[in-house]
């Protein structure tokens, strides 16, 4: 461990350099004079996070320990760390984007991102606690055959897993290198190194508690803007939006429904992928685990939806905040009345208007911190997938040595590391708008018709969640890559053969379809062993009889 | 003192709480999906509706009701889960002892049980 916090210390200073070494090359604003203060915050930032990863470490030594912290988080604790695993710096910074390009519009993505939440607590979560371990496959494996489904789960739980990755690595990229004056590479590797000490060493206690301490930084953070933003307007809300008005280019448009979704066929698939794909985010759902009943499961939803409801109001009025403030002042606009201000850096750019140096230190410090607390969280749940799920129920049915699970799990977080370093370099520069919206289809599509089947449908059985969820699983990566967003704008072929960009509406119906006719017509042995096993699974989920204990430590 | 209650009788109190509880989740989660559904085919089909400035101030309608549906969320949220933690655990385990007492539990946990009740779906 002492060589862990000695690596943590040279990291820490090969920033220092870097940012010095780096000069003002970056393109962008004012990012090129170095924010000493935002790297200070930083380094405060790594060296607190890297201490709690050391005292994790010794909660992480087994497997219990190491994926869900014991089972001993408590309701409150869970519910700030979801919801600091679910508010990104893509949702932070790129829904005050949206919200400053398009105004309303921007609320359309806020308002899907939070009502999948009702929807977790109601139909999931404490069934979930009651019924799983470590990963959401354990309770697709309840009755079912563990080898099928697992390999299914794992696959689209990895998928997602790293969708959501390459948009968080190429965002954290681009970000760090505009804020801290740092080079793209040098940034990818440092988030990487970063996010696999914490999830290696520290195991989910040390990425619950690097979540909770992002959380509250970004809530604080996000608070005290809006405080600001609503001092400037006088504390009167017809003066704030009318200045927002009178400043953009669209004018009255930006408070009502404008081109952003085109037809209502967009509008309901994406309100479909961001609503239910919440439910089926491997990450997220892993959390449940670490609390230690269907009452703290209950709890933690609840606070993580107060939390994460607050903040998209939060980011609301920064976004139009930033069209208030900013685009009425010139040093900010072109003489053609556009935005000189990078995509998506306007909440970073406000910050500076509002508190100056020191406030834009923090509020970038903040944002990349926001961005390993969820890189930590993807990887610990890929982890999970390829160890506990491939690696001792898939290859060696269930009989492992813990030690060499333990192995085997530390070698698929730094392989998922690496991987994440990887993709974020060969990404570099590209349109990868898309993987956010992919990730969501995926667990919307395919995590999420298994799971709520699972835990309600008597007659489902193994082939219907494996044809099913295979089935699923190639229709979304076929329309995505057929979609205009993949086809047009990656691959830059002329017109998308499939029209949408978001395809829940087709995909996500078609799962449950398939999973219901090939489980109705699956008459194999195993379907009648499938199906006499959901009484007892039932009840369990029910009552809660015989879940996975917490441990003392 | 509670008399101890039949086997039948245990089990069937079990199973009402049961599709009681189911229910209410799946009122509560239609609440949401209307409140949302709604608001996402006004986007596609009546973004004019959603224009609509309140009074004399500039806030639209498809703000106030955005919000709206924000803040019914996290109600609903905290309403199940105050409900579930203040009463229907305790009810649960309340059932749950009778269960015990009635010799049912084992068959249950078990699940050879002929009475079998699918769940919301």
């Amino acid at each position: 461990m002492k060589k862990l916090a000695i690596f943590g210390l040279f990291s820490i200073l090969g920033v220092c350099n870097l940012a010095s070494a780096a000069g003002l090359d970056t393109a962008g604003f004012a990012q090129g004079e170095r924010n000493y203060f935002a790297i200070g915050m930083f380094i405060v930032f790594v060296a607190v996070t890297l201490g709690i990863t050391y005292f994790s470490s010794k909660v992480s030594k087994t497997s219990q320990g190491f994926y869900t912290a014991g089972g001993n988080i408590t309701g409150l604790q869970n519910g700030i760390a979801i919801s600091g695993d679910y508010m990104s710096a893509a949702s932070f910074l790129g829904i005050v984007g949206l919200i400053y390009a398009n105004g309303f519009d921007g609320l359309i993505y806020s308002i899907g991102f939070l009502v999948g939440w009702p929807i977790v607590v109601f139909l999931i979560a404490e069934k979930f606690r009651n019924l799983g371990k470590y990963t959401f496959a354990d309770i697709i494996a309840y009755r079912l055959d563990s080898k099928k489904v697992r390999t299914i789960s794992a696959i689209s739980g990895l998928a997602v897993v790293i969708f959501y990755l390459i948009a968080q690595m190429v965002g954290a990229g681009g970000l760090i290198q505009v804020l801290f004056g740092l080079p793209y590479t040098y940034a990818i590797i440092i988030v990487g190194i970063l996010m696999i000490c914490y999830v290696t060493f520290g195991g989910m206690h040390a990425t619950t508690w690097v979540q909770i301490i992002k959380a509250c930084l970004l809530l604080g953070g996000a608070t005290v803007m809006v405080i600001m933003i609503l001092y400037m307007s006088g504390f009167d809300l017809h003066r704030y939006f009318e200045m927002a008005i009178s400043n953009h280019a669209k004018g009255e448009a930006i408070m009502k429904p404008g081109t952003f979704l085109p037809d209502p066929v967009s509008a309901i698939s994406l309100g479909l992928a961001l609503m239910f794909g919440t439910a089926g985010l491997p990450h997220i759902l892993m959390r449940f685990f670490t609390v230690k009943n269907a009452k703290e499961a209950r709890k933690s939803v609840f606070y993580a939806t107060g939390l994460i409801g607050y903040f998209y109001i939060l980011t609301f009025i920064i976004g139009f905040g930033a069209i208030a403030f900013l685009l009425g002042n010139p040093e900010f606009v072109g003489e053609d009345g556009k935005s000189l201000i990078p995509p998506n850096m306007e909440a970073v750019v406000l910050s500076k208007v509002l508190g100056g140096d020191v406030f834009l230190g923090f509020i970038s410090a903040v944002a990349f911190a926001t961005i390993l607390a969820v890189v930590a969280g993807l990887t610990i749940s890929g982890a999970g997938a390829i160890s506990h799920d491939l690696y001792v129920n898939v290859c060696k049915d269930g009989k492992c040595d813990p030690q060499v699970e333990m192995r085997v799990t530390k070698i698929a977080s730094i392989g998922i590391g690496i991987l994440a370093i990887l993709l974020g370099l060969a990404f570099q520069g590209q349109n990868v708008a898309f993987t956010v919206g992919l990730a969501f289809a995926i667990a919307a599509s395919v995590n999420f018709p298994i799971i709520l089947l699972c835990i309600y449908w008597k007659n489902l059985t193994t082939n219907g969640v494996l044809y099913g969820g295979i089935i699923g699983l190639v229709t979304v990566l076929t329309l995505v890559i057929l979609s205009p967003s993949v086809w047009v704008s990656v691959l830059g072929f002329e017109s998308a053969i499939f029209p949408y960009n978001h395809p829940a509406i087709f995909s996500m119906p078609l799962t449950f379809i398939a999973i219901w006719v090939i489980s109705r017509s699956d008459s194999s042995a195993r379907a009648k062993k499938d199906k006499e096993g959901f009484a007892a699974q039932d009840f369990r989920a029910q009552s809660g009889i015989g879940i996975s204990e917490a441990v003392a430590h | 003192m509670r008399k101890i209650a039949s086997v039948q009788e245990a089990k069937a109190r079990f199973y009402k709480f049961v599709s009681f509880r189911n229910k209410f989740c799946v009122y509560l989660s239609l609440v949401v999906l209307v409140c949302y559904y709604t608001f996402v085919l006004s986007i596609g089909f009546l973004p004019e509706i959603l224009g609509y400035r309140l009074g004399p101030s500039s806030i639209t309608l498809g703000i106030l009701w955005g919000i709206s549906i924000i803040v019914i969320s996290i109600i609903g949220t905290g309403i199940y889960t105050l409900f579930a933690n203040k009463y229907f655990d305790k009810e649960q385990s309340q059932i749950i002892e009778d269960l015990q007492d009635s010799g049912a539990l084992e068959s249950m946990i078990k699940g050879d049980d002929s009475h079998q009740k699918g769940g919301v779906r």
